[in-house]
Parts: structure tokens; C-alpha cells; sequence
């Protein structure tokens, strides 16, 4: 099928009832995959337990070590993850450079769409399945962005939660002049 | 590709009404049209549309990627060298892009029929969503459920999900509230705008309402809303080129927020687009011939069509067919260099003059919409028509 199967309205006003290609009722809103850099950052936002954080974790790290992305020279590794990115690991089955763990997954993109720039797909519920722990890199060329250990990307990295601010307004209506100087010519999309 | 005629359905006005469709009528004349619809099959919309949509987005984003690392494009797309960097930023950021529209003229597959080519990109500020996303669909699953159309019958549009899809993903990442902003007067914009607002607020993602006329600047150039919140993320149906000319333009880079779409989209707005993609791809089937126009006060030559840089729903363009007929439409877009594309006539359907718009959400094909002139510069009083998908 090409059209959505099921369409809702909040705000705009209530769709027909009855109204769904696939005869079920209004569409949920899917969940979100989930990703955090670093430890602290999922605990504090609370979505998913303190334990659920951990095991992934721990899970990304185990990952890291056992299938990440391993070089034999540290220029190979910088040039793919960037120059402050790498560093050398030491075990007993041997020795190799590596780039440093940037975040890890808690939910996954079931349906990774190789040539997406910004979106992998979307996890239906948070599926703890496949991608639970997956380890996730920042790639060279876009440090803003989220790799996995095959080099998908992932989407924009996860900022901080920031407080709601309130600014002091100086001035307003510096805006909106080009419109009004070309008079009333409809709305501004096209 | 077919136009079918067929019986509205009754009290489509007062649904559309009851939708926050208010404009579904312009001066009286219908903007919704129900008393046709276009007839597709899956191979055209499947390998004529969609296909050439995902191939051309990418060419898309790599002209993008292309362009930011090289000051000649940038000149010649006529981008303030001021906002050069934040452009830049903006892109390396991954600040996130929605949608975009392709405009297309398409007639189907048959004799003396070519492949899809592409007329315009609508990649910063495309209207007509809401109608596509929406009203359209509802037409369709009406129509099934009275017998008009048969239950195999389809459409080419999962925009409603995708977008959703999109702002799910968005969702995680807005720190706070996320701003929409249309110019006030707009009705059109201003449902646009709603629409987005909807899915966003489905998304669970809190969202404000805020004319682009009532945007501050506080004291430590953070821009504000009417209650003085600190924008962090805002969607602004309103053009990059305005934002970076106006008053409070040097505090973009500064001022903290993410603005969707984002101010590299400026590139594929901007007209100039369609000339590098030729340069870069020159005979790309879905490609018109398009250049830099070095001579714009020239009277324009038989077979040619110049457009400004900057220009929405046709305004300022002007058409000079192979038969030496001239067209000109009206508009308030004078003020930047333009392209010459070669003139490609749109398809011809009873008495309309036929172009596809084919949306593009995240970086993903996700529909199409259908609007009709009775002139060949396809303006913002063409009609929106729907069209059913089956084999």
C-alpha cells in the first residue's frame, strides 16, 4: 500500500470516524528510538529505569570491545572518527587502535534506510531486541552525528536537557519586513 | 495517467470546514477540486515518481554538501558571504530538515511520452501539505466506502506518517518548546502551519504558535516568543532569504536556536539550484537544461523560461514557448539575478495544464500532489486535484 494507513487529527479539528485503510482504529503514535552519550545522561532523563541504562550500557561497551571497529594504526583510525577520537586498547588477544564509544542505543531503527541522511528508520516500541546496546561513534566529517559500529549513521546527537529560559525582550518585529514590503501576495510558501 | 472524471461528494465543503480546510475555495472558485481526479498506475508512480524523487533528493544533498565547501557556488547562488559560515554550521551541525517539495511535468507512460522532469524545487517553504496529507486521502477512503472507486484502489501518499515519523524523531531532541511561525496575515500558511503543529503536538512534542512578525531579541540576542520564552527550536514557514536580508538577521548565527528547515535549504530554495544540478549532471533524464542567466533584461529567446532566484508559486516568470508564444506572471520577486531553463510544456489534460508535486519527507519519497491551471505557469490559484494509484 501506498498511503498512510491510519490518520489522526488533534488540533485541527476530528477526522470521520470509520476512516482507515486497514480497517483499525487511529493510528499510536510510535515510540522513539532511543539514544544517549554517555551513562548520566540517560539516568537523568528518566525514560527508561536506571537499570535498563546500564545494561545498555554495559552492553555497548562489551560490544565496543568485542565487534567495534578496530584499526591497526592510529592515522587509519583518525582519518574514519577524527583526530581526538581514537586511542589504543591492550588485551590479551592482542593490541589495536580504536575510536571512543560517543553513545549507545536503546532502542533501535528497525528499518535502516542506507541512504538516509538524518533519519534511520524508527523503532516501533523500543524493541529491546537487536539494537539494545549497540555501540554508537562520531564519524570525521560531521561531528554532530551518530554512526554505528557499521558506519550507519544515526541521526543528529542527543544535546543536553535544558530548562525552559526566559529572556528579557529587547525589541520585537524585526521579522516580517520583506513580506509587508512586498505587499499582500498570499502567504510565503509555494 | 489518466484524468477521470467523477461526481463530488456531497458536503465536502462543510468537512473540509470542519478540518481547518478553510481555503478550500479562492474568490468563490473551487481551490480543492473533487470533480476529477488523476488514474496512475503503480509502475508510473512507482519508477516514473517516486524513484526519480529519491535520485534527485541525492543529488540534492550532495549539491549541498558541494556548494558550502566551495565560495564560487556560493557567489553564484547569490548567498550573502555574511552568513556563509552560518550556513556551514548549520549543515556540519546535522541540523535536521522536514520536507521539501519536487514540482514535476509528467503525463504518464504511452507514445511520444518522457520521463518526469523537474521543474522546480520547493525545499524550504512548501505549501499545499495539508491537502495532500490529508483531505486527499480522506477523499479516497470516502470514495471507497460509497462505491465510487473500487477497494483496490490506492494513493501515492503516506506523507501523514512520514512526517509524523519525522517529528518522532525530532521528539528526543527539542529541548523544550518547539515554535511555529508563519507571517500572520497568511490563512494558507497559517493552515500549513497547524497541520505541522498537529503532529508535533502527536509526536508529544510541546509546541507554540507565534506569528513571524511578533519574534524578539532579548537583551543577550536569544530570540523570544510574545511571552518572552527563549526560542530553541523553531519551524517557520518563511522564506531564508527574507530571514537573512531582515533587521534581526545578525543574530542567527548568535542567537542559539535550530531552525527548521534549516538555513542550508536556502541553497535548494534558491533557483540557482536547478542550474548547478544541470551543470553537475548535464542530460539527467529527469533534468531540464538550465543555466545562469548571463543576459536578464534581453528579451527572452523562443523555447526558454526564466525564473528569479527567489520566487514562489510562479511570480515573475516568464515563458517564451517554442512557438514564440509569451507568458508572464506578476510577482514581488525582482530584486535577484535568475536562471533560463529550457521550456518544457506541461501535459495537457481536458482544459488544465497538469503539474505533479512530489514530496520528499526527511530524506524519503513519501507522496504526491496534484495541482491544475488553466495557464501554463502553474500560480497559487491553481487547483488542487486528487489522484487514485491502481493496476
Amino acid at each position: 500500500m501506498k498511503r498512510s494507513q491510519s490518520i489522526q487529527l488533534v488540533l485541527m479539528g476530528t477526522m470521520p470516524l470509520l476512516l482507515s485503510a486497514c480497517g483499525q482504529g487511529p493510528g499510536q503514535p510510535q515510540q522513539n528510538p532511543l539514544a544517549y552519550q554517555n551513562l548520566q545522561q540517560c539516568i537523568g532523563e528518566g525514560k527508561v529505569s536506571a537499570d535498563v541504562c546500564e545494561k545498555a550500557y554495559a552492553a555497548a561497551v562489551d560490544a565496543q570491545y568485542r565487534d567495534g571497529p578496530r584499526f591497526n594504526s592510529l592515522n587509519e583510525c583518525q582519518a574514519q572518527y577524527g583526530w581526538d577520537q581514537c586511542h589504543s586498547v591492550q588485551t590479551s588477544s592482542g593490541s589495536w587502535f580504536m575510536p571512543a564509544l560517543a553513545g549507545f542505543m536503546i532502542g533501535r531503527a528497525l528499518t535502516p534506510h542506507a541512504n538516509n541522511y538524518y533519519y534511520p528508520g524508527y523503532a516501533a516500541g523500543y524493541g529491546y531486541g537487536g539494537g539494545f546496546g549497540a555501540p554508537l561513534y562520531r564519524s570525521r566529517g560531521d561531528r554532530a552525528e551518530w554512526r554505528t559500529a557499521s558506519g550507519e549513521r544515526f541521526g543528529v546527537g542527543a544535546r543536553g536537557p535544558s530548562a525552559p529560559s526566559v529572556g528579557q525582550t529587547l525589541s520585537r518585529g524585526g521579522f516580517g519586513s520583506s513580506s509587508a514590503a512586498r505587499g499582500s501576495w498570499g502567504g510565503w510558501g509555494g | 495517467m489518466e484524468r477521470i472524471v467523477m461526481a463530488e461528494r456531497p458536503g465536502w465543503r462543510q468537512q473540509a470546514e470542519s478540518l481547518g480546510f478553510r481555503f478550500h475555495s479562492i474568490g468563490g472558485a473551487p481551490y480543492w477540486d473533487e470533480s476529477a481526479h488523476y488514474r496512475f498506475t503503480l509502475a508510473e508512480i512507482e519508477q516514473d515518481i517516486e524513484a526519480p524523487t529519491q535520485e534527485l533528493h541525492e543529488l540534492c544533498m550532495d549539491l549541498v554538501a558541494r556548494a558550502l565547501g566551495d565560495e564560487q557556488y556560493l557567489r553564484r547562488l547569490a548567498i550573502p558571504p555574511m552568513y556563509w559560515d552560518y550556513l556551514r554550521n548549520s549543515w556540519s551541525r546535522g541540523d535536521p530538515h522536514l520536507y521539501g517539495r519536487m514540482d514535476f511535468a509528467y503525463s504518464g507512460r504511452g507514445d511520444g511520452r518522457g520521463p518526469a522532469k523537474l521543474y522546480e524545487l520547493n525545499y524550504d517553504t512548501p505549501t499545499s501539505l495539508y491537502e495532500a496529507a490529508v483531505f486527499q486521502w480522506i477523499w479516497l477512503q470516502e470514495s471507497i466506502q460509497s462505491n465510487a472507486l473500487p477497494a483496490a484502489a490506492d494513493q501515492y501518499n503516506s506523507l501523514q506518517e512520514r512526517l509524523l515519523e519525522a517529528l518522532q524523531y525530532f521528539a528526543p531532541r527539542i529541548p523544550g518548546l518547539m515554535h511555529f511561525a508563519s507571517v500572520r496575515e497568511s490563512e494558507e500558511d497559517r493552515a500549513t502551519v497547524a497541520y505541522l503543529q498537529d503532529l508535533a503536538t502527536q509526536a508529544g512534542i510541546q509546541t507554540q504558535y507565534l506569528p513571524i512578525e511578533d519574534i524578539g531579541v532579548s537583551t543577550d540576542g536569544r530570540f523570544t516568543d510574545s511571552e518572552d520564552r527563549v526560542i530553541e527550536t523553531i519551524f517557520k514557514l518563511y522564506p531564508w532569504e527574507f530571514l537573512l536580508a531582515e533587521e534581526f538577521a545578525p543574530h542567527l548565527p548568535t542567537c542559539g536556536a535550530t531552525w527548521i528547515e534549516p538555513s542550508w535549504k536556502l541553497i535548494l530554495s534558491n533557483k540557482g539550484a536547478l542550474a548547478l544540478l544541470w551543470e553537475l549532471h548535464p542530460g539527467h533524464p529527469n533534468l531540464l537544461p538550465t543555466f545562469f542567466d548571463a543576459a536578464p533584461t534581453e528579451a527572452l529567446a523562443s523555447g526558454w523560461v526564466r525564473k528569479p532566484l527567489f520566487s514562489r508559486e510562479g511570480a515573475n516568470v516568464e515563458v517564451m514557448t517554442d512557438r514564440g508564444e509569451h507568458l508572464e506572471a506578476p510577482g514581488p520577486y525582482t530584486d535577484f539575478p535568475y536562471v533560463r531553463q529550457e521550456y518544457h510544456a506541461l501535459p495537457r489534460f481536458a482544459d488544465s495544464y497538469t503539474l505533479i508535486g512530489s514530496w520528499v519527507v526527511g530524506d524519503q519519497p513519501a507522496g504526491i500532489g496534484i495541482r491544475e491551471d488553466d495557464s501554463l505557469i502553474t500560480r497559487d490559484t491553481a487547483r488542487f486535484v486528487p489522484h487514485i494509484v491502481i493496476d
